[in-house]
């Protein structure tokens, strides 16, 4: 028989713990670093100076989207200009030789920019895996907070190293309040 | 209050080395000068042109961090403070310029002032009795200006006032304003009017935009000279060396947008007064130097200087400072020498010798200024701010 929704037993997200300021969550960050977890995150309302170091995430790959948008953009401009001008129709403009390059330049540049910008915009969204309609933490009671005054850590049961008592542990030895567990 | 573990001591050598250099470069202009007078003066004018640029970019520097009251860059700027006051210097070195002004501007010779229409129609401007005011005037500008900067800056050093700040960020907008018109004017009269037929209204920009990439250049290698010699790692920070590599590269992009620029709208309207400036440029070996800017000095150092990697790697920034030094000059070899080889480039023994001349008095005197006073402003109330300053980049280094 299958199961009906109510019966499903609640999947374990993760463990959310609260910290009381940015410097706490930072110190936090460092030690949960230093356990060696991956799949985890840092809630604060503003941005925390230097947090990404803490959490010892590595160089953003946002840039070399940008760079391979922006060569696409520089390729497929000067290429349509190339091939307009060269064999789909060509014609001579104030004199110019059926190649004129240096006309090519502006629209070899605008679509380099815009693809840039393309890339830099959604790259960045796809890597953070936005934008989302639900998310583990919108159930808990104490996360509205985030956008206030509040500082959360929340590790995640996908990574390798959770365990659930001892991850609970971890946070509050950490100096975590509010430790909750959250079900997806 | 005067910070003591901030006053630097240890001595750039290199001094009598330079001086050498500068005197041995003089008996070779003298030599060339002797062989052929007007191959000597274009040379010598490049290379003055060169190292007034980077003097000129220094002497901007300094009064654009004032404008921005900037702190990231106090502890390089007694660098550009020191650079720009080689300009006083400079008007020594402009003298055999001065002697050779009638055999490389042609509109000083009468006949063709009254005698060619287009030379006669700019005689408002082209005239010497207006030219040689305008020489006293910018040098007086950038005599007054840059040691205004650097004495203040000095004194500010013994006494720590934080008053000197604020009075030089004012002076800093009348600085702005003055530097351009006068670099502007340096431009048109030396470099543009060589060919006195040619229009185009981006030529001050033009020189402007190079000047700031050698200044840059400059800047970094003495910058990283400065912290292998005194090993204060926590002064000339990483940091430092990255922020100026991004505006290096900025600045040599917006250097790439004025001499496109320049080239796009002559090429395209394509009107005769305008476009033998490339003409010239387009035929011989002079096409090779013509195709050799886009690639080397734009291309090249483009895709080199774009990743973070390379402007925090001290080493690698400094080999494409080098490198873009080297751009420089020969774009402003490009600029000048046309003039007076239409047959093709000609680089000879005069062009040697300017440059060991000019360059070898110009760092011989650099180096003496700055080892006259602390190596950084040490006075400076944003130097606390400079040297914690973080720009955010996560590493694993620790300096």
């Amino acid at each position: 028989m299958e199961k009906t929704i109510s019966e499903v037993k609640p999947k374990v997200f993760g463990v959310l713990a609260e910290f009381s300021s940015p410097k706490d969550v930072y110190h936090a960050a460092e030690k949960v670093r230093d356990k060696g977890f991956k799949k985890w995150d840092v809630h604060s309302p503003f941005p925390i100076h230097g947090i990404d170091g803490a959490m010892g995430l590595g160089d953003s790959r946002v840039g070399w989207i940008a760079l391979f948008a922006a060569m696409a953009g520089c390729f497929g401009g000067f290429g349509l200009q190339y091939w307009i001008n060269m064999f789909a129709q060509p014609v001579v403009i104030g004199g110019k030789p059926l190649n004129p390059y240096p006309a090519f330049v502006p629209v070899t540049f605008e679509p380099g920019i815009l693809f840039t910008a393309f890339g830099c915009l959604l790259g960045m969204l796809a890597l953070n895996g936005l934008p989302r309609l639900y998310h583990a933490t919108f159930k808990s009671k104490n996360f509205h907070r985030f956008s206030d005054n509040g500082f959360f850590i929340s590790i995640e049961a996908k990574d390798p190293r959770f365990n659930l008592n001892e991850t609970k542990k971890l946070l509050e030895d950490i100096g975590g309040r509010n430790i909750e567990v959250l079900e997806d | 209050m005067p910070q003591d573990n901030y006053r630097l001591n240890a001595k750039l050598g290199g001094g009598p080395v330079f001086l050498g250099v500068g005197v041995v470069g003089a008996a070779i202009c003298a030599f060339s000068f002797m062989q052929n007078r007007q191959e000597f003066f274009a040379s010598y004018l490049t290379a003055f042109s060169f190292f007034l640029a980077i003097a000129l970019g220094s002497f901007f520097f300094v009064f654009v961090q004032h404008l921005a009251r900037s702190a990231w860059s106090v502890t390089i700027r007694r660098v550009s403070e020191t650079a720009a006051a080689n300009l006083p210097w400079m008007l020594l070195l402009f003298i055999p310029v001065i002697l050779g002004a009638k055999d490389i501007l042609p509109w000083l010779n009468p006949e063709m002032r009254a005698n060619d229409h287009l030379v006669h129609l700019k005689e408002g401007y082209l005239n010497p009795t207006f030219l040689w005011i305008r020489v006293g005037l910018i040098f007086g500008v950038w005599t007054l200006f840059s040691l205004y900067f650097l004495r203040t800056s000095r004194k500010q050093d013994e006494t720590g006032n934080p008053a000197l700040t604020t009075s030089m960020g004012k002076v800093a907008a009348g600085a702005a304003i003055l530097f351009t018109l006068s670099q502007t004017v340096f431009a048109l009269d030396w470099i543009m009017s060589l060919d006195p037929h040619w229009f185009s209204t981006m030529f001050g920009v033009y020189y402007f935009a190079g000047a700031v990439v050698a200044q840059y250049c400059f800047l970094i290698l003495v910058s990283a000279i400065l912290r292998n010699k005194t090993g204060r790692k926590d002064i000339f920070r990483t940091d430092h060396f990255h922020d100026a590599g991004k505006l290096l590269f900025g600045h040599n992009v917006f250097w790439t947008y004025i001499g496109f620029s320049q080239f796009f709208l002559i090429w395209y309207a394509n009107i005769p007064e305008e476009t033998m400036f490339f003409q010239h440029r387009a035929a011989s070996s002079w096409k090779v130097i013509s195709l050799m800017l886009p690639w080397c000095h734009f291309a090249i150092p483009f895709l080199y200087l774009m990743s973070w990697h390379v402007k925090r790697n001290i080493v690698a920034l400094s080999i494409g400072c080098v490198w873009l030094l080297t751009m420089c000059y020969i774009d402003i070899y490009w600029l000048i020498q046309p003039n007076f080889h239409h047959e093709g480039a000609h680089f000879g023994l005069g062009d040697v010798g300017s440059i060991l001349a000019v360059g070898g008095f110009f760092l011989f005197l650099f180096i003496r200024r700055l080892n006259q006073a602390n190596l950084i402003p040490s006075g400076d109330p944003r130097l606390a701010d400079c040297l914690s300053y973080d720009n955010g980049v996560i590493t694993n280094e620790h300096d």
